[in-house]
């Protein structure tokens, strides 16, 4: 067995100096963009969008998207994880599933092992609630909760997901407690606070503010401290005093060990897609909200999330072991 | 939804969606036709394949096969007394008759007019019932979808099949499947096995492929083998064939639509139901009874206009609420789920073009079939009874695995697949049904998840579950599924000792 490994720790070595040879013309053959979700989703959307304009701005590159759907991102993590670290693979992230899941999972991917890129888009997560409740703004939600602690029902997708760890957040933001609803997915959850069969509900604010402008539901505030330009009338639970910085963030990862000079290579490129007026029209139309990072503000964002959680888990874990 | 509705008649005006209605009519047609290929099969093969193209073609091409595979199995049935489809069965009664009698240009005639009426009579029932349905689903909250759900599994396993034993215990296997993967209300992972690839739950389209398609390819290789390949030349009548007024037809049609589509709303029972209760109804009502089974037109027209009217009215509670009725309902769902479409109240809600679309597909295709199912046409379909099984059953295998690894890109699932193939064909053998299975497998989770969801927002008070009136109504539809094989055991015994006191 150990023979095997360093047999393999060689090659690995052997491999990642051939890479190094080489990094200074890439990229010179296709690069592969994973997407841990299936085709259609808003991750898979958001590949597909940039990847043209990550060709051009990478010197006519050859990028090819492939879908690796399962356990929530988890299983083309893991995958991005032990790839060849030549820049060949690559994985579009989404935060914060790529650090939820490693909570109370079989997940055996860490943090540490990704290089981190440039990012696309931080779309904040918020609150909705049905048009027959008293809730107009995220005080009263809170004063309610403070009331009644561990009443009122607050739904989105199952234990353990971003929607539910951001009613986490929030509950420790304003020292409140609700009863949150788990729903196999934002749909659902959505048609239950419509039918008023639940109270509120948390998703990203891009599903949410469609029901808003529906007049079906009405969203209190977004999880954040700066209102959005999709939804600029949306008040902050941050305006309102509660610090929450909770959405999806969206960019690109590759294998740890990826030499620096391809990880700029693909930041620069990233940088560029984001500056393109094109992309910025295409984007305008999908209601994405573009916000670049770098690989360093990426990668401290990731492990900021990833040591709250791990604060609020060693408190008060959320999945029984 | 006018909007939707005009939306979707626009979308549908392209030559892409145009070609994948035709052609998948022409499809459904060969596939009905041919004995051992039936609508399950062919749609459990499409589905996959479909997954590279615009959710429109993709639904067009399921659409066309739907409807012409319920007209197509009418054609062996009519000329050789051997139904296509199961649904056909019925249809052999006074088709093969008609043939005998040389009238079989007539038989084939009357069956297709019959199946277009059919269809598109459902097609307009899904139209006038589904949007209005997918408003007032809002108002079902976590108990009432636990009731349906359990509606739905208690009556394919009681209704289905002669055995309501090994119908329940192969609703339960579906029910163990289901419970694979991440549990949404505790978060935690069961029998996922260190698997990544089931953390998600076992994929519903690998299940549909695997128990649909490969158990029937197996079994048609092994009658290709055992009872080797049968060469029958085929003659249609011609010249003789006295025709038939139509314009008598239209109380059977009348009549048919209605039983079928009702059919086809309640879970449980597919078209091969709808066509045997129409038939019976259209022999008891006629003036004539004795006349049926012996070549009447009436016949052929009640069953097909039976089993056709089944087929879009089945989609009415999987598009609204998504909950399948039927295995071929739960091979749509599993199409919609391929090109990311949720089925339920969302559904029309978010993707009204796409849905709107779908029902006139439904529409249009069983209005095609007048002009594909014509008499040349027909001459030239009867000519695939002439493929050798022992062919197409590799070629059909092959096709499987290309198109299910290009849905997620995964050896994991194929392997799934196959394992689930041969799980599949080990329960026909043995008897069991497969649709209470696969019904399992999609309302089990949901059945678990809505339960435990209503006992959490009531903190615990199990009579939230039969709070609503809706509620209440459901689960007493439930109690009197349950009771079915109590009363039929009840009937037997009273005949039985009428009969020998």
């Amino acid at each position: 067995m150990k023979f095997v490994t360093s047999m393999l720790t060689t090659s690995v070595f052997a491999l990642s100096s051939v890479a190094a040879f080489a990094q200074s013309d890439y990229p010179t053959r296709q690069i592969e963009l994973m997407v841990g979700f299936s085709a259609g989703g808003n991750l898979d959307i958001l590949a597909r969008q940039a990847e043209p304009f990550l060709e051009k701005h990478m010197g006519g590159a050859d990028i090819v998207v492939i879908n690796r759907p399962g356990a929530g991102g988890a299983l083309m993590q893991t995958q991005l994880a032990g790839a060849e670290p030549d820049g060949y693979t690559l994985g579009l992230l989404s935060m914060p599933g790529v650090v939820t899941v490693l909570f109370g999972g079989d997940v055996d991917y860490e943090i540490d092992d990704f290089e981190y890129s440039g990012t696309f888009t931080f779309e904040p997560h918020s609150i909705m609630v049905g048009t027959d409740t008293p809730y107009e703004t995220p005080e009263d939600l809170v004063a309610a909760a403070r009331e009644n602690p561990g009443t009122i029902t607050i739904g989105g997708a199952g234990i353990g997901s971003a929607a539910h760890l951001a009613v986490k957040v929030l509950e420790r933001a304003a020292d409140v407690e609700f009863a949150f609803i788990p729903s196999p997915g934002s749909a659902e959850m959505q048609n239950q606070v419509m039918g008023g069969h639940i109270e509120g509900g948390v998703t990203t604010i891009s599903s949410s503010y469609t029901r808003h402008q529906e007049n079906q539901a009405r969203v209190i505030g977004t999880l954040s401290s700066e209102r959005t330009t999709v939804a600029p009338e949306i008040a902050t639970f941050g305006e309102a005093g509660y610090e929450v910085e909770w959405g999806a963030l969206r960019g690109i990862a590759a294998p740890k060990g990826t030499p620096q000079e391809v990880m700029d290579k693909i930041t620069e490129a990233v940088r560029l897609t984001m500056e393109d007026p094109e992309f910025q029209e295409i984007a305008a139309q999908n209601n994405m909200l573009l916000t670049f990072m770098d690989g360093a503000q990426f990668e401290a964002s990731v492990r900021k999330i990833h040591s709250d959680l791990e604060e609020i888990w060693a408190d008060e874990p959320w999945i029984e072991q | 939804m006018i909007e939707d509705l005009i939306g979707a008649g626009f979308a549908l005006m392209t030559w892409s969606n145009v070609a994948a209605m035709v052609f998948g009519t022409l499809i459904g047609i060969v596939i009905g036709a041919l004995p051992g290929l039936t609508t399950t099969i062919g749609l459990a093969i499409l589905i996959p394949l479909s997954f590279g193209l615009s959710p429109l073609v993709a639904l067009g091409l399921m659409a066309g096969l739907y409807n012409g595979s319920m007209y197509g199995g009418a054609i062996p049935a009519i000329l050789l007394n051997i139904p296509g489809t199961p649904a056909a069965i019925a249809t052999t009664f006074d088709g093969y008759p008609m043939t005998e009698q040389g009238n079989a240009a007539s038989a084939l005639r009357v069956a297709c007019f019959s199946s277009a009426v059919g269809g598109f009579s459902s097609a307009l029932a899904l139209l006038l019932l589904a949007p209005p349905l997918s408003l007032v689903t809002l108002a079902f909250g976590p108990p009432e979808y636990f009731w349906i759900a359990t509606f739905g599994l208690v009556s394919i396993a009681v209704l289905i099949g002669g055995d309501p034993i090994k119908g329940m215990i192969s609703a339960l296997l579906g029910l163990l499947i289901s419970s694979v993967g991440m549990d949404t209300v505790t978060g935690r992972i069961r029998f996922s096995f260190g698997r990544l690839e089931l953390v998600d739950g076992v994929n519903i389209v690998v299940v549909l492929i695997g128990l649909f398609a490969l158990p029937r390819v197996l079994q048609m290789a092994e009658d290709a083998v055992t009872r080797g390949v049968r060469v029958s030349d085929l003659k249609i009548g011609r010249g003789q064939s006295t025709p038939f007024p139509i314009a008598h037809l239209i109380p059977t049609w009348i009549r048919s639509s209605v039983i079928g589509i009702m059919v086809g709303i309640l879970p449980g029972a597919g078209g091969n139901i709808a066509a045997f209760l129409s038939y019976n109804e259209a022999k008891r009502s006629d003036r004539d009874p004795e006349s049926f089974g012996k070549g009447n037109p009436k016949g052929v027209a009640a069953a097909e206009a039976g089993n056709s009217s089944d087929n879009a009215a089945s989609m009415i509670p999987t598009l609204t609420l998504g909950v399948p009725g039927n295995a071929i309902a739960a091979l749509i769902m599993g199409g919609l789920l391929v090109h990311g479409l949720q089925p339920g109240p969302s559904l029309f809600r978010d993707n009204g073009e796409i849905v709107y679309g779908f029902v006139l597909q439904m529409m249009i295709t069983s209005v095609l079939l007048f002009a594909l199912g014509g008499m040349i046409a027909t001459r030239i379909f009867a000519q695939v009874l002439r493929v050798p099984q022992v062919m197409l059953a590799p070629m059909i295998v092959a096709l499987m695995c290309l198109g299910l690894y290009t849905v997620n890109n995964s050896q994991f699932e194929l392997f799934m697949m196959i394992g689930f193939g041969v799980f599949g064909y080990i329960l026909m053998r043995m008897q069991f049904p497969l649709p209470p299975l696969i019904l399992g497998v999609i309302l089990g989770g949901m059945a678990e998840q809505n339960l435990r969801t209503a006992l959490l927002i009531s903190r615990g008070d199990w009579w939230h579950l039969l709070a609503s009136p809706i509620s209440k109504t459901i689960a007493g539809l439930v109690v009197l599924v349950l009771l079915v094989p109590l009363y039929r055991h009840v009937r037997e015994r009273q005949s039985e000792a009428l009969k020998n006191g």
